[in-house]
């Protein structure tokens, strides 16, 4: 821009008045000195050029450096401030191919320009919420939750030992509570330290289906049986010097500060565990999925890893091929050329023709002979009853 | 709808010439006085808006809205009598 080449004392009084009036600067009532107006350009204008022209300068750089860091920059700064060029280069910025900025244009690109950047802070401030939702301080509270219940049990089962009659209730319940501990000791005895160690890093590292699964069971014994825990309590109050030790003085403080395992305030911890380590585990599924506000994602379905609906041939890529098959391919590939095979058919053929031929010649002449012998065989009585025909003949005719 | 309207129609058919700003289809006789208000008394003048906007329909809208307060109808009505009125004469 020509503008900041030049040095503003060197303006005529007519230009300090026109730029101060384009840069909305109230002019003072009246004629004055042209000094005054060169204060007053050189306090409002010249600031605020000095910044634009610095943000000009970041934008001939390669756009790759920090994009957004420069994208959030008109949202610190009043956008009716920018500059009609700054306006027009933050939307090229966002993609967004302005034109002419005039004074009846300006308003539309500025607010243009705003419902360009808001889904990006937006974007922005919701992740930054997850983060907050994930963080570490919040974890490390519900781990103490879910921590302080334990030596709390064992002063209760060593109370309770003296004390008949809820018995079977509290043993129940700290089987119940114990055997995630037998379950799997080892992870909780490696973890406790090493939070305390690091707290921040390992929060989101710790979760584990099991251990999930053991929070909501012991939250939901708690909250099935408030009456045993209640008792349980009473009755350590009343006799605290049974068991001496500190863990007791942990669950006194619960109960005295009325933040008991009971009602509700394990309901809601429940509740707010519950939510986060789910969404936690489609983190862990989906790793590589960008975190939305929302937090619903759609993605192409993947392909099932399995061989269902794949096709045969690729299910089962080198299967031995059957003998049946092997013979066929030797059979085709010794196969002789179809005239050699329709000239070995004729001649078969022919050669069953001469033997049958041949045999039926001398079937021929035995069926003859057979015939002929059966043709004498019936010959001979046929002459014999001749005469006695010719001797009834002869009456008839005599008669006659 | 902006084709069916008389008002479209008339403006569409023949060049603006000095017509005033309710001429344009969707501007009635409120949006015409806070457009004549601000400036935009000649059809001409709405249209020098529509043409350095980039006859953009968003910006036009957004423009038309600010100014004027016209409803999203009244929006669709001027834009399209505005773009055609250029399809056919520009």
């Amino acid at each position: 821009m020509p503008v900041f080449l030049e040095d503003p004392s060197e303006f005529s009084k007519e230009r300090l008045k026109s730029e101060l009036i384009a840069h909305n600067v109230a002019l003072p009532p009246g004629e004055n000195k042209k000094q005054e107006y060169l204060e007053l350009y050189l306090k409002n204008v010249d600031t605020k050029n000095a910044a634009d022209f610095s943000s000009d300068e970041e934008e001939e750089l390669p756009v790759s450096v920090d994009s957004e860091q420069r994208a959030e920059e008109p949202d610190m700064r009043d956008l009716s401030r920018l500059t009609d060029e700054d306006l027009k280069a933050y939307l090229r910025q966002h993609g967004f191919q302005a034109g002419p900025i005039t004074a009846t244009t300006r308003y539309v690109y500025e607010k243009k320009l705003k419902r360009l950047m808001e889904p990006k802070s937006q974007a922005q401030k919701n992740g930054s919420e997850d983060k907050a939702v994930y963080s570490d301080s919040e974890e490390e509270e519900n781990e103490e939750e879910q921590e302080q219940p334990d030596p709390s049990l064992e002063t209760v089962t060593c109370v309770e030992k003296e004390i008949a009659n809820s018995k079977m209730e509290t043993h129940s319940m700290a089987d119940y509570h114990w055997y995630p501990q037998c379950f799997m000791p080892p992870a909780r005895l490696v973890k406790r330290p090493k939070k305390s160690a690091e707290p921040t890093s390992s929060a989101p590292s710790t979760f584990s289906v099991t251990e999930l699964v053991e929070k909501i069971e012991r939250r939901r014994s708690s909250i099935a049986e408030p009456e045993p825990e209640w008792e349980n309590s009473w009755n350590r109050e009343r006799r605290p010097e049974s068991c001496g030790r500190r863990p007791l003085q942990m669950l006194d403080k619960l109960t005295m500060t009325n933040t008991s395992l009971l009602d509700t305030s394990p309901m809601s911890t429940f509740r707010h565990q519950m939510a986060v380590p789910v969404t936690d585990v489609l983190m862990e599924i989906f790793p590589e999925t960008e975190k939305t506000p929302t937090g619903i994602v759609a993605t192409r379905r993947r392909p099932i890893k399995g061989a269902a609906g794949r096709p045969v041939k690729f299910k089962y890529p080198d299967t031995p091929l059957s003998p049946k098959t092997t013979g066929q391919q030797e059979v085709q590939r010794h196969k002789f050329p179809i005239w050699v095979q329709l000239l070995c058919f004729l001649i078969v053929t022919l050669l069953l023709l001469v033997t049958y031929l041949a045999t039926e010649d001398t079937l021929k002449s035995s069926l003859t002979l057979l015939l002929d012998n059966l043709n004498e065989v019936l010959a001979a009585p046929s002459v014999e009853d001749a005469p006695l025909i010719a001797d009834a003949a002869v009456p008839l005719l005599s008669g006659e | 709808m902006s084709s069916t309207s008389q008002k479209h129609k008339d403006f569409v058919a023949e060049p603006m010439g000095e017509k005033l700003v309710m001429a344009l289809a969707g501007i009635g006789e409120v949006l015409g006085k806070r457009l004549e208000e601000k400036g935009f008394d000649k059809a001409y003048v709405v249209l020098g808006q529509f043409l350095v906007l980039k006859k953009d329909e968003e910006l036009f809208r957004d423009w038309l809205k600010d100014t004027c307060g016209a409803n999203v109808k009244q929006q669709g009505d001027c834009y399209g009598c505005l773009r055609e009125w250029c399809d056919s004469f520009l």
